[in-house]
């Protein structure tokens, strides 16, 4: 079925297909909208869910832990400061092992204020324990979103997934979208039945207890590390799946490579600039110019191998930075850095630090830094606008 | 002496979750109490506020709200929250 939707209502979509249990919601620019769909959806009867407001970010994140540890499938949304003030229970999101499945719309962070995206907010929750995954388009958003379940509810892997949306450009902007159908997805998530998160009156459970010694501690925090890891495996299998299902591509879903087969240059984005950078891509491949891209499609868990192989070889790799660690730089970059660490041919990194606060980028920036990265033989750091 | 440590992966164990065995009902958290408070009948509405608020659930239902002493650990929310001030308390002499 084609539609035309906002990346806000594809992903409410995606959590009405995969029949979410509970939604516990706070709203902010730029989400507000997903939750306003889906509002609508509970009030007309069309969508059957426990879905309700509470008091911040943080008793969201708190509520959806709760109804998690009942067994239910649970969905979220948030963004920027609201998924910072989530911080905290994020981390016993992933520690107690809850499937829960929360699209993040991006937006810059506060001081000074903005509304319009970057990936900071995103970024930083890196250390959370979440499988996070980043979509260039509305059609990947849902798509996503359905994966996550799928991902996050397998045994081997057991840990809640974040899908990141950039503001405005995605979560405001109506693209044509294929809605797969509701039967298919039933078939291909299928229910949800935890054997480790259930709270039953009649067998009581305490789940995430205190681990006072050090050696238990460490026993849990591998096997969390474990699990991420083996998401890396699920999630290519996941992929798989669902290009026999629904027939879109999504690859080994860790990384896309673009013309970087016989690329001397590759550049290196996440999120939605990716489809300006493909752009640009085809237009330097006119002037002959053999360039190529490779897009971070999971960031956790870091997919080393995939990144490397498809960078060693090429002269210079191009980072474009939609994100700032003041004091470091972009925090793509130093990950590029260290996957090409036992890289046959090392090539040269050049780092961009780009599209700050919804700082627009264009094909001709990206031809700028083509040429700016040709006469740079260290590697050095620019920002562009 | 140091050792590397190797853990296979274990969804079954390696999930931090432990059955709870009614584990309150064999602290008997009586044995804390400094102040007793006690019931006056005469004057209680029967509102079960105090049965609603008891963090330990010490007290029970039967028609009337019941305190049980091997639980109660004195502290007072009842008393506090009595809306016809029926549970006087005193402290308790061990």
């Amino acid at each position: 079925m084609e539609h035309l939707a906002t990346g806000n209502e594809s992903a409410a979509l995606a959590a009405r297909l995969a029949r979410a249990q509970c939604i516990p919601v706070y709203p902010i620019t730029p989400q507000t909208e997903l939750i306003e769909t889906i509002a609508k959806w509970v009030a007309n009867g069309d969508f059957d869910t426990e879905f309700f407001t509470v008091d911040s970010e943080h008793s969201v994140m708190s509520a959806a832990v709760g109804a998690s540890a009942t067994g239910a499938r649970v969905f979220t949304a948030t963004s920027s400061q609201g998924l910072l003030l989530m911080n905290e229970v994020l981390y016993i999101a992933s520690g107690m092992r809850l499937p829960i499945v929360m699209v993040n719309v991006s937006r810059g962070l506060s001081a000074p204020i903005t509304l319009w995206s970057d990936h900071d907010d995103f970024l930083n929750q890196r250390g959370a324990g979440w499988l996070q995954v980043h979509a260039q388009n509305n059609q990947e958003v849902l798509d996503s979103v359905l994966m996550a379940f799928k991902i996050s509810e397998d045994r081997r892997v057991l840990l809640p997934s974040m899908v990141n949306m950039d503001g405005y450009v995605l979560s405001y902007t109506k693209e044509p979208l294929t809605v797969p159908k509701q039967k298919d997805v039933d078939t291909f998530l299928g229910k949800y039945h935890p054997k480790h998160a259930y709270f039953k009156p009649d067998k009581p459970l305490v789940q995430g207890p205190a681990v006072l010694r050090p050696e238990p501690y460490t026993y849990f925090r591998n096997q969390h590390h474990q699990a991420s890891m083996n998401a890396l495996i699920v999630m290519r299998e996941v992929c798989k799946e669902f290009k026999k299902k629904f027939g879109r591509d999504y690859g080994n879903g860790l990384v896309e490579e673009y013309m970087t087969e016989d690329a001397d240059i590759i550049l290196v984005t996440q999120g939605s600039i990716s489809t300006t950078a493909k752009a640009s891509v085809n237009e330097m491949r006119k002037k002959k110019k053999k360039v190529g891209l490779l897009r971070l499609r999971t960031i956790t868990p870091w997919p080393e191998r995939q990144v490397r192989e498809a960078l060693e070889g090429a002269r210079h790799v191009l980072v474009f930075d939609k994100n700032l660690a003041p004091g470091r730089g972009g925090m793509a970059t130093p990950e590029i850095k260290a996957s090409l660490y036992n890289a046959r041919v090392e090539p040269v990194v050049t780092e961009f630090i780009v599209g700050l606060g919804g700082n627009p980028e264009s094909i001709k920036m990206f031809e700028h830094a083509v040429r700016l990265a040709e006469h740079d033989a260290h590697g050095g750091v620019y920002w562009l606008e | 002496m140091s050792k590397v440590l190797k853990y296979s992966y274990d969804f079954e164990k390696g999930v931090p979750v432990m059955p709870a065995n009614a584990s309150a009902r064999k602290n008997k958290t009586g044995t804390w109490r400094i102040w007793k408070p006690e019931i006056n009948y005469d004057k209680c509405v029967k509102c079960k506020i105090c049965f609603t608020l008891c963090p330990h659930g010490a007290i029970s239902w039967k028609g009337k709200p019941v305190i049980d002493y091997t639980f109660c650990k004195g502290c007072l929310i009842c008393a506090d929250n009595c809306p016809v001030k029926a549970i006087n308390f005193e402290r308790e002499v061990k």
